[in-house]
């Protein structure tokens, strides 16, 4: 028994050692995470819900998902897009502010992550009715091997050195995201970054890369510059 | 072979490898804890709610139960706690498997991406294994100044006091 009280002690030292570090580590870690996770919550998109707001086919990546446009605004490239985005001048300047912008909205957010997904069919549909702008979120390795035509690679786990690039794109673009199966988290974590510096249209190809494939659909391997 | 076992070196050379192992494990988890986090999701076993913090604080234990293995110091308790890591870890393994679950196993952090198999857990096992081999090496009775086959009975009374 003696010999086991210091036992008991030591290891509630090691473990409070430990959880006292991990804590404020997490304080200062510009990759922190909120000590209660927010639940994933799935939403199937409704075809009606989908594509009732897309008539008919715009011919820029770069203005689809602009629903409620004149047609004058429809014509606008990116230069001409005025930024949503009250951080951006202070953000390109100091790229730490970005993670720390994110960790704010996050902390404001509700108790659940809602994502929006798509099937393999309205994925089809939006690609030739609404030309989404699509990320593909697998890493580099993969994205290389092959992807869903036009998609840019934005790995999940760095989505935020895109932020430069992602700032120029319309708050209200239509996006497609996709991973490579609904287990993968690379497309939800592309995806809460987006949410996070102000993408409202979103929508995750849940099936991925995996029902991409299976399906036999076509497989693109020139890569998409940013 | 016990004498072997017993060998100060061959305990070094166990407690360092040990060490080592969970100190490059811990390393990308904390740096990245929502990976990790991320990771402790997909096995499906833990409420969603205490995900996080299991995700900040096992890492954290690994790393200093790693360094306290290699610095020898809190031999015992750091191998116990990785002892009770361990076995948690392959209960989880075993766990997915059986549910058919393709996942990451989440071992050492994002870049060392495994998929969960057979192979792991025997990996963990086999870590299982050293990491109760140094608890039980390590154990009072055997460090010299306790030694109850080297210690006089009345010295051994002076020890307990």
């Amino acid at each position: 028994m003696n010999s086991q009280r210091p036992l008991i002690r030591d290891i509630a030292i090691v473990l409070g050692t430990s959880i006292f570090l991990a804590f404020t580590f997490n304080i200062f870690n510009s990759k922190s995470i909120p000590l209660v996770r927010k639940e994933v919550e799935k939403v199937s998109v409704s075809d009606s819900a989908l594509f009732s707001s897309f008539p008919q086919r715009k011919d820029s990546a770069s203005t689809a998902g602009n629903e409620g446009q004149t047609p004058e605004s429809t014509k606008d490239d990116h230069t001409d897009v005025k930024v949503i985005a009250p951080e951006h001048d202070r953000a390109l300047k100091n790229p730490d502010s970005v993670a720390a912008t994110v960790a704010g909205e996050r902390k404001q957010e509700t108790k659940k992550d809602v994502f929006r997904i798509i099937t393999l069919d309205q994925f089809k549909r939006l690609m030739a009715q609404a030309k989404p702008v699509i990320f593909d979120d697998r890493d580099a390795e993969g994205y290389r091997k092959g992807h869903v035509k036009g998609a840019r690679n934005l790995y999940g786990l760095e989505a935020d050195q895109r932020f430069e690039q992602l700032v120029t794109i319309p708050r209200d673009t239509l996006i497609v995201l996709y991973c490579n199966n609904p287990d993968c988290h690379l497309g939800r974590m592309a995806a809460d970054f987006l949410t996070a510096i102000g993408f409202t249209n979103l929508y995750l190809y849940d099936d991925g890369w995996d029902g991409w494939e299976k399906a036999k659909m076509p497989v693109d391997s020139t890569t998409v510059q940013w | 072979m016990k004498r072997i076992l017993a060998h100060p070196y061959v305990v070094l050379l166990v407690r360092c490898f040990l060490g080592v192992v969970f100190v490059i494990a811990a390393i990308e988890k904390i740096a990245i804890p929502e990976t990790f986090a991320i990771s402790v999701e997909a096995y499906k076993l833990i409420p969603t709610y205490v995900i996080n913090v299991f995700a900040l604080v096992i890492p954290w234990v690994e790393l200093v139960c790693g360094l306290f293995l290699i610095a020898g110091v809190f031999v015992r308790a750091s191998s116990a706690l990785l002892s009770g890591l361990l076995a948690v870890f392959v209960v989880a393994l075993i766990s997915a498997l059986l549910r058919e679950l393709k996942i990451d196993c989440g071992c050492f952090g994002p870049s060392h991406a495994t998929p969960v198999g057979w192979g792991k857990v025997l990996e963990d096992v086999g870590l299982l294994v050293l990491s109760l081999y140094v608890f039980f090496v390590s154990a009072p009775k055997m460090t010299e100044d306790t030694q109850p086959s080297t210690s006089l009975p009345g010295e051994a009374r002076v020890v307990d006091q």
